[in-house]
């Protein structure tokens, strides 16, 4: 599709940058020390603090991933929900009081407050680093898919832009201004989200008469690109690709419903059929790769059942590995939340365990609330006449628009400040985990407060830098599947050390880098060798990948687990 | 008071009364978390191991699928609740 910008759009856009920018200068003034940068000097008040939990956990992957997943697939993408939301019991009931009585500025600092062990600082310190990295890519995708619609730039333009802010809010100033900005966008992505799913239920749907035909994108062997046959562009003898998401029949044989009721919207699509799209790709002798998109016409009872989605399709089949791919995700869903670097790092802001509590119990309602309207946009998608057949990341964005330009720019330069929250607390976590954990402890260097957060800041730059790179390589993934593969990396690393030294006197310092080494190491190396990895990434068949499911958690998490106990016991034994 | 309504306020007085503000928090969030993990748990099963148990339409036409999806976030908001007032409930106590 070619997705012109308008005035107004690029007009909200800037605002909406710029405010944040400029709030992000000013509240930067006042943090200088450590305590400062990495924590807000402990003075979040709980309620900002927990809206800003939803703003830092309510990524890209949320908004635009879960959205887009629902609009092509139906139901599937909810279990992406309903699994990140199953997260923040494990962090409220289990995590959260201990984390704040242990820990300082990091992560690290909770598992290292028995031990003072650089071995930990090290090992916890990169597995914040690779984590956090994983976490970047889909978040970056999202930005990039985002200024397409939005500006009219390259996807590239869109990853580079969101970088270059993010490195800026960052390095002026650090957890105070991430703080309020996640506030900011939080509150904006829960309010207009609601606004939206009012507007799909006042909507309602509409029979599309026309039959929808087949698409085609060919790319040619010199790098052009042709749609159904024609070159790509709105004039004489060209073309553009057919905005989708239609309703073929409703109930009862209804060209129309009018508004609906939050029940009656699913119990009218149950009974209706919708026009889904599938893809297949061939190459023909002269080189050239044509994608073909077909319309497949869905009954509603359908879209709204799990086990649609080519990743989900499994839990309908008799294939044991299949099943195990996918309880394995709604496992390391359940606990990635609890292990990931750049939320547990928002239990330093806030005074006291009570308020940690409090603030966690502000966020689950946040992002629950979320979470429940993620299938009416999702839905409200697929039935819109609005996505892009390309790109299932821009559903949310493409829906807004088809209701009112207005609500379009702003639904987008929210989901771009949702980009900027994210982003700068995995940039945070990062930074911390370099100056804190890595350089601050493990290199014997007696750092002082103004050189730790001096490097903190260059490892902003870095870190941003690898960001931008890795988002310009992953641009044609779904964001929320990215992201499933970073909750299982962060649950198999971080985890079983965090679980296992609140519950057991026995853990040793030797058992935690231990689990934390092998848990990370084991995770990214199975999802480097799986079938999802071979065929979206090196362009290799799925066949021929190493392990026999996609989804690392069942195996690397237990891993984890038994590799702590393990060690503990042998190292107790010669202490 | 019914009989599980009985045993859960005496499984309550039990963790409140007989441990320290921190142990008695982390058990009440456990017994809680466990709560949780039975329904989670029974959802994920039930759509890895008998998928077609969400197809079916109990009640107002909605499928299990989105109940049951619904009904796990609106708990874990309840149970967070249920915690958070327990919790200051004993800090005030104390």
């Amino acid at each position: 599709m070619i997705h012109n910008p308008t005035f107004m759009a690029v007009a909200i856009f800037l605002l909406f940058v710029g405010f944040t920018l400029g709030l992000s200068f000013y509240l930067g003034r006042r943090a200088k020390s450590s305590a400062g940068y990495f924590a807000a000097h402990g003075q979040i008040p709980w309620f900002v603090n927990g809206v800003a939990f939803a703003g830092d956990y309510l990524s890209a992957a949320s908004f635009l991933g879960i959205c887009g997943m629902i609009a092509f697939h139906g139901y599937d993408g909810f279990l992406y929900s309903i699994g990140y939301l199953a997260g923040w019991v494990v962090a409220l009931f289990v995590v959260a009081e201990p984390m704040k009585r242990l820990g300082k500025f990091t992560f690290a600092d909770a598992l290292n407050s028995r031990f003072d062990s650089p071995g930990i600082k090290l090992a916890v310190g990169l597995s914040t680093l690779a984590v956090s990295v994983f976490y970047l890519i889909p978040q970056m995708v999202g930005a990039g898919a985002l200024v397409k619609p939005l500006l009219g730039l390259d996807h590239w333009v869109g990853v580079t832009l969101v970088g270059a802010v993010v490195i800026f809010i960052v390095v002026t100033a650090g957890m105070v201004s991430t703080t309020w900005v996640q506030f900011l966008k939080g509150s904006l992505l829960v309010v207009f989200s609601a606004v939206m799913t009012v507007m799909i239920l006042e909507r309602g749907f509409e029979v599309d008469p026309t039959t929808p035909e087949p698409q085609t994108v060919t790319i040619t062997a010199d790098g052009k690109e042709l749609i159904n046959g024609l070159p790509l562009g709105n004039g004489p003898g060209e073309a553009t690709l057919r905005p989708i998401g239609t309703i073929s029949h409703l109930p009862h044989g209804e060209a129309t419903t009018g508004p609906l009721g939050p029940i009656e919207f699913f119990s009218t699509l149950q009974q209706s059929e919708v026009v889904l799209w599938t893809s297949t790709k061939t190459t023909s002798e002269d080189g050239s790769v044509t994608t073909t998109y077909s319309p497949k016409p869905t009954p509603g009872s359908q879209v709204l059942r799990p086990g649609e989605h080519p990743k989900f399709k499994g839990i309908r089949s008799d294939q044991f590995f299949e099943k195990l791919n996918f309880l394995s995700l709604m496992l390391a869903l359940f606990c990635g939340t609890a292990s990931l670097p750049h939320i547990l790092i928002r239990y330093y802001t806030v005074k006291d365990e009570a308020a940690a509590r409090k603030s966690t119990i502000v966020g689950i309602g946040c992002i629950g609330f979320f979470y429940v309207l993620t299938l009416y946009m999702g839905l409200g998608a697929m039935t819109s006449g609005a996505m892009d057949v390309t790109n299932s990341n821009l559903a949310a964005p493409l829906l807004a628009k088809s209701m009112s330009e207005m609500l379009f720019a702003i639904i987008s330069a929210i989901a771009f400040t949702t980009v900027l929250g994210t982003v700068s607390g995995l940039i945070l976590a990062s930074a911390g985990a370099v100056a804190h954990d890595l350089l601050g402890s493990f290199s014997g260097i007696k750092l002082t407060d103004h050189e730790q957060v001096r490097i903190a800041k260059i490892a902003s730059v870095a870190v941003g830098a690898i960001a931008i790179v890795l988002g310009i390589l992953f641009e044609k993934l779904n964001v929320s599947y990215l992201v499933g593969w970073a909750f299982s990396v962060a649950a198999s690393a971080n985890l079983p050390s965090l679980v296992m030294l609140l519950f057991w006197q026995g853990v040793t310092k030797q058992g935690i880098i231990a689990a934390v080494v092998v848990g990370m190491i084991s995770s990214l190396a199975w999802i480097l060798l799986s079938a999802d990895t071979f065929s979206a990434v090196y362009g290799l068949p799925a066949e021929n990948a190493l392990v026999p499911f996609s989804q690392p958690g069942i195996v690397t998490i237990p891993l984890g687990f038994a590799t702590l106990i393990l060690v503990s016991l042998l190292t107790r034994v010669k202490a | 008071m019914s009989y599980p309504g009985a045993v859960c306020k005496g499984l309550l007085r039990i963790i409140l009364s007989d441990a320290s503000m921190k142990s008695r928090n982390s058990l009440l969030g456990l017994v809680l978390f466990s709560l949780y993990l039975v329904l989670y748990g029974g959802f994920v099963l039930l759509n890895t191991f008998w998928p077609e148990t969400m197809d079916a339409t109990p009640f107002a036409g909605v499928n299990v699928a989105i109940w049951y999806g619904f009904g796990l976030i609106l708990a874990a908001f309840l149970l967070a609740i249920v915690y958070g007032f327990l919790c200051k409930a004993a800090e005030d106590d104390k």
